[in-house]
């Protein structure tokens, strides 16, 4: 995995002012509207979301047939596009987050626990939307992927769309069962999210693992 | 090294079916037109595809039991297929190095430098040939015991492609017990290179013989009719009517040159062998 982990670190080396502009980006936001926190998620989702561009670098001019002749297994390529998001998703959350107190220490503005707080409220997308994603770009190619996860949530709407009409029709208001459900601390919340997220992301791995060595190149 | 047997795979109406197998110290060379089915054969050894039947067996063992870490022994090249475009070699270098427990750096940097291939360009704009001369070395440069290379010369001069072969010839040099299986539409290239040869055509294998004989007891007879009525056919494979009787490919050269003083006898190339045995008919 090591050797995969050095080929996606070095293609995203040539990805260095495209990073560079989305940290801007995050920056220009965070100072000059006061939403700080934007630049957390926003950094860690497409600094996660990079794994996704590495597939596509492995698909260009069929270059996943030579990439498993090396001493690849198809197994630990789906487990190194997971690390790799995770790693990078990490990585743009630590950099987002200690950028974002030392602008609230600065401006005074923001308990910097409550910062932390929210923070890590965003962490779990950090593993849940690579996970959500990547066994659909594994599956059917990066470009068909886009259009095949695309009509998956639309597949989800709808069927959360009709669960809700079917309990309507059942004189069951989901709105208020929600409501009526005791709430925890934010702490709770966000360690439950967030081992919750690990197990998804966990799943999602496996089935990307199987995706792979189903595949023939 | 590497064993076929009955190795099946069908893409519409396209069946590869093949038997191959190369030994220990050998060259094995695989000679077919575009859409053969070598490159198919191929990635049915390194486990790209999956058979629909046959078996392989790869260093001696099953190739459904190959493991990454046994992958190490292998040297590959693709005809259609390499390292990303956006690396470099400097990078390719890196990644190798962890890829490989005996990858050989100082060689690769030391080759790479002899063939003057930009250490820092991206391999995207390289020419054919130092892309070409790239992936044969990265094959070369990690102790392999067996080369698969597909076309690795394809697209290349006449210059290029000897740098390439005498880097194949060094690589089995340096042991006796390793081995390359190698295929080219190119004939010239396995000519000198290989120790035997297999022709596939249409998904199957029509011929396999040591490159010696193909070369010293393969022979291309110019017959007129009333020559090639007399003639005993029991040694012919392939025949061809041409416009002054037949051509016959034999591979009993002597045979005929010591019963048959008078008829024209021609050396086979390879090229000429390959064509009756696709295009001639049999006997």
């Amino acid at each position: 995995m090591k050797g995969l982990l050095v080929k996606d670190f070095r293609l995203i080396a040539g990805q260095k002012t495209f990073f560079l502009a989305m940290a801007a980006i995050a920056a220009g936001v965070s100072l000059f509207s006061g939403e700080t926190l934007f630049a957390v998620g926003f950094l860690s989702l497409v600094a996660a979301l990079f794994s996704l561009s590495s597939i596509s670098y492995d698909e260009l001019d069929n270059g996943n047939a030579f990439l498993f002749s090396l001493p690849v297994s198809r197994g630990a390529y789906a487990a190194e596009k997971y690390v790799f998001g995770l790693l990078l998703g990490l990585a743009g959350w630590i950099l987002s987050v200690l950028f974002v107190l030392g602008v609230n220490l600065y401006r005074q503005a923001e308990l910097p626990l409550e910062v932390l707080m929210t923070s890590f409220a965003l962490l779990p997308l950090v593993l849940l939307l690579p996970a959500l994603v990547i066994p659909f770009d594994l599956k059917f190619g990066s470009e068909r992927g886009r259009i095949a996860i695309l009509g998956a949530f639309g597949l989800i709407f709808v069927a959360g769309m009709a669960g809700n009409k079917i309990a309507e029709s059942m004189g069951v208001d989901l709105g208020e069962l929600l409501d009526g459900l005791p709430v925890p601390d934010l702490g709770t919340l966000i360690a439950a999210a967030l081992g919750g997220s690990v197990l998804l992301w966990l799943l999602s791995m496996g089935i990307s693992m199987a995706i792979v060595k189903k595949k023939e190149f | 090294m590497l064993k076929i047997e009955h190795l099946k795979k069908q893409y519409g109406s396209f069946l590869l079916d093949c038997s191959m197998e190369v030994r220990p110290g050998c060259i094995t060379g695989l000679i077919g037109q575009n859409g053969a089915g070598k490159s198919t054969a191929f990635k049915a050894v390194l486990g790209l595809i999956y058979p629909d039947s046959g078996e392989i067996t790869l260093l001696g063992k099953n190739r459904r039991d190959f493991s990454a870490r046994d992958q190490e022994n292998l040297g590959v090249v693709l005809s259609d297929s390499g390292f990303s475009g956006y690396l470099t070699v400097r990078d390719v270098r890196k990644i190798l190095k962890h890829m490989y427990r005996s990858f050989d750096q100082g060689f690769f940097m030391e080759r790479a430098e002899k063939f003057q291939l930009p250490l820092d360009k991206r391999i995207k704009e390289f020419s054919t040939g130092m892309k070409a001369k790239l992936k044969v070395l990265a094959a070369v440069s990690h102790d392999a015991r067996l080369l698969i290379l597909d076309e690795p010369a394809a697209g290349l001069d006449v210059v290029a492609r000897e740098e390439l072969l005498d880097l194949l010839r060094e690589f089995m040099e340096r042991d006796e017990k390793r081995s390359i299986l190698i295929s080219s539409h190119i004939s010239q290239d396995l000519e000198h290179l290989c120790d035997d040869l297999y022709l596939i055509h249409e998904g199957n294998i029509l011929l396999h013989e040591e490159t010696d004989a193909l070369l010293s007891e393969y022979a291309l007879l110019k017959l007129d009719q009333e020559q090639y009525r007399k003639i005993e056919k029991q040694y012919l494979l392939r025949i061809r009517r041409e416009s002054y009787g037949f051509s016959c490919l034999t591979d009993q050269k002597q045979f005929y040159l010591e019963n048959y003083p008078g008829i024209t006898v021609e050396k086979g190339t390879i090229d000429e062998v390959v064509t009756m045995m696709v295009k001639g008919e049999k006997v």
